[in-house]
């Protein structure tokens, strides 16, 4: 029976923990916390981009609704507003690629993504509610850094990254709201091709990223 | 100048150049004026055969002084008028204006700092 459980966990890994972050989603309170982790993301990439286009972050900010801002000088305009859902999506597939390969690599991932929060809050933090945020963020992946069964670790990061690849496949398209704000619109300014091109993709990506996750052999 | 009168007296100092008062002296000089004109010796004669009814200048102080007071109170509420028409046509314009100046301004820090927000 038990082998049968195991064989089962084994054989639809990845069907189980879509479904378990599909109802996570749901939940009323604790879904809050992933929201905020999908939002810091979706922000960092931005930062990222910045940052690898020749320009610098001056300031994140998050938001308890979800909501987030990057502020940044500087850099390549399109590909900063691209990087925001795109950049979550790779975060997403990144941390479950990554945290199924080993326990051990899990662990390791896990402590980087939790110093670059700390980094965040060092030094494009700059309000009280955006600390609090990530020091929650903080906190959560500290403990999962001190898990002594490394398994859990892992399925935990598994989720982690289902979770914010299921918030990166929805969020694009609250852009479809008809009032021009946001990376959707951003785009659409710079390059003259419509929003909901750029939410297709953006969807497109996300279906891409986790029909790759579901096609991995264990 | 003196002016009599069978009740007031009243002190005027003539002037022919009235442009530098204000408007309430400037009228009341006009009536003295006026009434220096009636009051100059050579008229006194033509009065003499006027009916005294009619002769009779009759200055009031108390007339003058309240009249002085309206005057000035009724620049005051004119002043208060002004205030208060203000259209809100003209309210809107200058709100637009000072809508475009905060944009502008925006704008110009914008430029200055060089930043861009993704949300």
């Amino acid at each position: 029976m038990c082998l049968f459980k195991l064989s089962l966990w084994q054989k639809h890994h990845f069907l189980i923990l879509l479904l378990f972050a599909i109802i996570v989603r749901q939940l009323p309170f604790i879904s809050i916390p992933f929201n905020w982790l999908e939002s810091y993301f979706h922000e960092i990439s931005h930062g990222i981009a910045t940052m690898m286009t020749g320009g610098h972050i001056v300031r994140i900010q998050l938001f308890p609704n979800g909501a987030g801002l990057c502020t940044t000088q500087g850099g390549l305009g399109i590909v900063i507003s691209f990087f925001g859902y795109a950049g979550a999506t790779f975060w997403g597939w990144g941390i479950y690629r990554l945290s199924k390969t080993h326990q051990r690599v899990a662990q390791i991932f896990s402590g980087l993504i939790f110093l670059l929060i700390i980094c965040s809050i060092i030094f494009w933090a700059r309000d009280f509610l955006t600390i609090f945020i990530l020091s929650v963020l903080a906190v959560m992946f500290l403990l999962m850094i001190k898990m002594k069964q490394l398994v859990y670790l892992q399925s935990l990061m598994q989720l982690f990254g289902l979770l914010i690849l299921l918030n990166s496949l929805v969020s694009p398209f609250y852009l479809l709201d008809g009032r021009n704000i946001g990376d959707g619109s951003a785009l659409a300014s710079m390059t003259l091709i419509p929003e909901f091109i750029w939410v297709f993709v953006w969807f497109m990506l996300a279906v891409v990223a986790g029909y790759s996750l579901f096609k991995i052999k264990d | 100048m003196q002016i009599s009168s069978a009740q007031h007296s009243v002190l005027i100092k003539p002037s022919n150049n009235t442009s530098h008062l204000p408007t309430a002296d400037k009228k009341v000089a006009d009536v003295a004026m006026r009434v220096d004109v009636l009051a100059q010796p050579n008229t006194r004669e033509k009065q003499a055969t006027v009916p005294q009814s009619k002769q009779r200048l009759d200055f009031d102080e108390k007339a003058i002084t309240s009249f002085k007071q309206k005057e000035q109170s009724d620049k005051i509420n004119f002043n208060q008028t002004l205030m208060d028409a203000t259209s809100n046509q003209n309210q809107t314009a200058v709100s637009t204006y000072q809508v475009i100046s905060n944009l502008t301004q925006r704008e110009s820090i914008q430029q200055l700092f060089g930043v861009d927000v993704f949300v």
